[in-house]
């Protein structure tokens, strides 16, 4: 059954109705507008560079030819409340404790070198603490076993790898515990993708490597060769485990450098079927990042791509040099801006990237679908590499993106006069390192120190939460509904990778000037509970007993 | 001129109206086409500044791997344009203080008013700073009683590679100039040898007249489309880093920086500079089909699959192997066709690693009526220059295979070749043994 025919219209029904029912009861201005906040309300998006007070010292070296390696990805691994940062891309990853909203390296980390490409925090064994997956180039990828705050090697093996560049988690045959997706690129040192050569959208054999399927067995990993994920050897930057469909059961989005997106669509025996995803879609996709954008409770899917506005040069010099510098990419044909892919809730995605106004941005690498001001509807930002200043006098594409939702679109605001700076940015997250309600961003660049800008322009309420088991441990693929000062909000939880970059599990949304909301969660199992009247400004861990605070910033 | 009004004059109308006019107010012309950056107004300057402390700057004057921008692959992508400067010595024998401090304060004016390179940030695609680096000749070093146990004459390396004496060039020193921005170098040299009273915003205050004479000057781009566009033969491929077609300077091809670095002896930290200027024959050489080319160019194991078009399939490495070079009388008998990376690699040392460093290299702009480009490397011995160009050399091998399937010697044809030694930064300045 389709997301629209049954369910999902069901309980935003109720949950609208809940809603209005608070509204009348006066808690939410007047005129219709229903608790909404505009910039009026003194709620924004604006940051601080706090990277020397918070103690956060990486830098990446400019290693990793083509794409980099350059991550960040967040776990509050020690389980003391706080978000804690892996960092990758420099000597060697290094894993930061946040004590407190500042971040102390933590000694003994073991040391894999530069061959660590990218990193996932996954609960493997279901015990409650974030396990880390760290992949190599070249080598076998290493899983850390977290005993209680510690990383140990655990003896998991996975065969020799090429090229990992990430992965992504869910329990994909429902079995009980969380399998892996590790997605390939190849290696630009050695070669291009066979897409750089054709102007034609989809390339039937690429020359990349494989993505493998590893099944969780519960005594380890075990390759899937029969799941119709591997058939391809294309150069993947980016997946997800999300449920398209509303079937739930976990599909696979897979952004491919250089060819077509794909959509693996999950038929619940173990197998996917395969969609390419054609016409203005098929593009070279370089993030993988999941958000109800249209609010019709479907997860949406947004890509970064590379637009470039050579146009915009006057000077001849300029103009002609950055013509030959970037033909190869502007005559691929592949090259038209980010993709902001629709799902109609059968797993069938269509951009519309200019609709909502967020084709133009650079060239975009990770990006997040985060409420960046606490007005309750997800913003976006992405970083850019930064390749030129087209416009010398006013750069921005050197900036990292930063769109503000603004009713059905997005505007694409000045990210310098938000304080955020130029990078020659890869990984990026948005997290709340401070505990004070709000999304800070941490940017991974190419070659440079990372950087972390504190949120200081949220100053409305807001709602987080993780929904979990009995042992602590994030149930992937339940559905969380906030209704919020616009209307519902559905948050489909996953591992929240994107390309060299993973996002807390804390998932958070902004309530404007509600001080109450309500939660409506659904189980994959299809357990749903409604948790009324919960306090804002809080941080809670949700299970199926009830939900407990775990942090509270609102006193 | 408006900068409308300019849109669809070349790099090489502009470069060749400078050469063909010649003076400064041509050059002046073109620079103002491309908004010079000697304009005193500019505010914020054109291009990024550079530094007033020399302490910042590497020591070496041919420190330049690590201010050049990275391509994809992660190779070091050599700058666009190029400017060489053939200089005759005009000052006193030995050279005077006063000279010496002319010459340093012209060069810190020029370090004043651009970044070095990209300025350490690789990751960019736009080499907007400025590289250089002034190198003395033997003729020079004779004046001045200098003697560089690694600095062959002209002479000497043209007789070895059994070429006329006579293609020695007789400058005594040479100023290379490197960028991204051809406005950059024309802005440079009008402030070393023109009338500009500023630079990029910063005033210049020394020139280099008086104590040098620019005696020739030749002028060089490459870089993806560039030879494409600034010769008039339409066989050159569109996407053609270089005239003859392919890619070249690859990881594998390129030796460190530091084993191209005199380490010991008064000029330790500086190395020596080979410079030649060839002439091409482009029309036989595109008579060939591609894949011939290609053999020829790389080694007749490499084909369509390995190497694309104008070489883009290959990524940081060249391919060229030990084997290919150990396979070279098999593969000649099997294809008819020895390839010239593969014969310069018979020259690597014995790790296999490339002796000499290509510093610049590039289409030449300045050549009327045919076409020739300009090749520099810096090496610890220019006689390391000499077997790398011998290894080119048909007669070297005992092949049967004709010589225009030999590599691609047969369609060079040498033009002019020079010798020098460039000192480390700070004895950059007319060293001198007097």
């Amino acid at each position: 059954m389709s997301r629209r025919d049954g369910r999902f219209p069901v309980r935003v029904r109720a949950v609208v109705l809940a809603f209005l029912l608070v509204a009348s009861a006066g808690c939410l201005g007047v005129g219709g507008d229903l608790g909404g906040l505009s910039a009026d309300d003194g709620t924004d998006i604006d940051f601080r560079d706090r990277t020397d007070a918070v103690g956060l010292d990486y830098r990446t070296d400019g290693g990793g030819a083509g794409n980099g390696d350059d991550g960040v990805y967040v776990a509050d691994y020690d389980r003391d409340g706080w978000r804690d940062v892996l960092a990758v891309g420099g000597d060697r990853p290094a894993l930061f404790r946040n004590a407190g909203g500042e971040f102390e390296r933590v000694d003994g980390f073991p040391e894999f070198g530069e061959a660590v490409k990218s990193a996932l925090f996954v609960d493997y064994d279901g015990d409650g603490w974030d396990d880390l997956l760290l992949l190599r180039s070249g080598a076998e990828p290493v899983l850390l076993d977290n005993e209680a705050g510690t990383f140990e090697r655990s003896d998991a093996s996975f065969g020799n790898l090429t090229y990992p560049l990430g992965a992504t988690a869910a329990d994909y045959d429902r079995d009980g515990d969380l399998d892996l997706l590790i997605y390939q690129s190849g290696d630009w040192k050695t070669g291009k993708p066979e897409g750089y050569f054709g102007l034609t959208h989809f390339v039937a054999e690429d020359n990349g490597n494989p993505n493998v399927l590893y099944e969780n067995t519960d005594d380890g990993f075990e390759r899937v060769t029969d799941a119709g994920v591997s058939g391809a050897d294309r150069w993947s930057l980016a997946a997800s485990f999300v449920d398209l469909n509303g079937d739930r059961l976990p599909d696979v989005h897979v952004a491919n450098d250089y060819n077509t997106d794909v959509v693996y669509i999950n038929e619940g025996n173990g197998s996917f079927e395969e969609r390419l995803i054609r016409g203005n879609t098929s593009r070279n996709g370089m993030s993988s990042e999941v958000a109800d954008v249209n609010g019709d409770g479907a997860q949406d899917v947004f890509t970064t791509n590379i637009y470039l506005p050579l146009d915009e040069v006057e000077d001849d010099e300029r103009h002609e040099r950055l013509r030959l510098l970037f033909g190869y990419v502007l005559k691929s044909g592949r090259t038209k801006g980010n993709t902001l892919m629709l799902n109609d809730g059968e797993g069938t995605l269509t951009d519309r990237a200019v609709t909502y106004r967020v084709r133009q941005g650079g060239w975009g690498w990770a990006a997040s679908l985060a409420d960046l001001d606490n007005d309750g509807d997800r913003d976006l930002i992405h970083a850019t590499q930064n390749v030129v200043r087209i416009d010398q006098d006013d750069p921005h594409y050197t900036h990292p993106m930063l769109f503000e939702r603004d009713g059905e679109t997005f505007e694409n605001l000045d990210a310098s006069a938000r304080n955020l700076s130029e990078h020659d940015g890869r990984g990026l997250v948005t997290f709340d390192y401070d505990r004070d309600g709000d999304r800070d961003v941490v940017i991974a660049p190419y070659d440079g120190n990372v950087t972390v800008y504190e949120n200081v322009g949220a100053t409305a309420n807001s709602v987080a939460f993780r929904v979990v088991d009995a042992n602590g441990s994030t149930v992937y693929g339940a559905e969380v509904t906030v209704a919020g000062p616009g209307g519902p909000t559905e948050i489909q939880q996953t591992v929240e990778s994107d390309f060299l970059s993973q996002e807390s599990r804390v998932f958070h949304l902004g309530l404007g000037d509600r001080e109450r909301t309500d939660l409506t969660v659904v189980w994959p199992d299809g357990t749903e509970r409604t948790f009324e009247d919960v306090a804002a400004n809080q941080q809670l861990r949700i299970t199926e007993n009830g939900t407990e605070t775990v942090v509270d910033y609102g006193g | 001129m408006a900068p409308d009004d300019s849109r669809g004059l070349s790099r090489r109308a502009l470069v060749r109206a400078s050469l063909a006019i010649g003076g400064t107010s041509a050059l002046a012309a073109c620079q103002e086409a491309e908004r010079a950056p000697t304009e005193a107004a500019s505010d914020p300057p054109e291009y990024p500044r550079g530094v007033d402390d020399p302490a910042s700057l590497p020591d070496r004057q041919h420190a330049w791997d690590d201010y050049l921008v990275k391509s994809v692959h992660g190779t070091d992508t050599q700058s666009q344009h190029q400017l060489i400067l053939g200089l005759s010595y005009e000052g006193s024998v030995p050279p005077t203080d006063a000279e010496r401090s002319q010459v340093e304060s012209a060069l810190r004016t020029l370090e004043r008013a651009f970044r070095w390179g990209s300025g350490l940030d690789t990751s960019g695609s736009v080499n907007d700073g400025l590289l250089f680096m002034l190198g003395y000749a033997p003729r020079y070093l004779d004046r001045v009683g200098v003697e560089v146990e690694g600095l062959q004459r002209p002479e000497t390396v043209l007789s070895e590679l059994g070429e006329e004496e006579s293609l020695a060039a007789d400058f005594d020193a040479m100023l290379i100039l490197d960028s991204d921005y051809a406005s950059i170098l024309l802005a440079a040299e009008e402030a070393l040898f023109g009338e500009a009273e500023t630079l990029n915003g910063v005033p210049v205050e020394e020139r280099l007249t008086g104590v040098f004479a620019v005696s020739e000057r030749r002028t060089g781009v490459l870089g993806k489309g560039r030879p494409a566009q600034e010769i008039d033969h339409e066989e050159i491929p569109e996407d053609a880093p270089l005239s003859m077609g392919f890619r070249a300077g690859f990881d594998n091809s390129l030796p460190e920086e530091d084993d191209a670095t005199l380490s010991e002896g008064p000029f330790a930290g500086g190395t020596t500079l080979a410079v030649s200027r060839v002439r091409t024959d482009l029309d036989r050489w595109y008579d060939q089909p591609h894949e011939q080319r290609t053999k020829e160019m790389y080694c007749p194991a490499h084909d369509y699959d390995d190497v694309g078009d104008v070489g883009d399939r290959l990524g940081s490495h060249s391919g060229i192997t030990e084997e290919n070079v150990d396979d070279m009388e098999d593969l000649a008998e099997e294809h008819g066709i020895v390839g010239h990376a593969q014969k310069v690699a018979a020259a690597r040392d014995d790790e296999f690693r490339t002796r000499i460093l290509r510093r610049s290299e590039g289409v030449a702009t300045d050549e009327v009526g045919g076409s020739a480009f300009n090749f520099s490397s810096v090496q610890t011995d220019t006689r390391k220059f000499v077997d790398v160009r011998r290894a080119m050399s048909v007669d070297e091998y005992d092949l049967d295979v004709p010589d225009d399937r030999h590599g691609i010697v047969d369609y060079l044809g040498t033009v002019s070749r020079s010798t020098f030694l460039v000192p480390p930064r700070a004895d950059r300045a007319l060293p001198s043994g007097r």
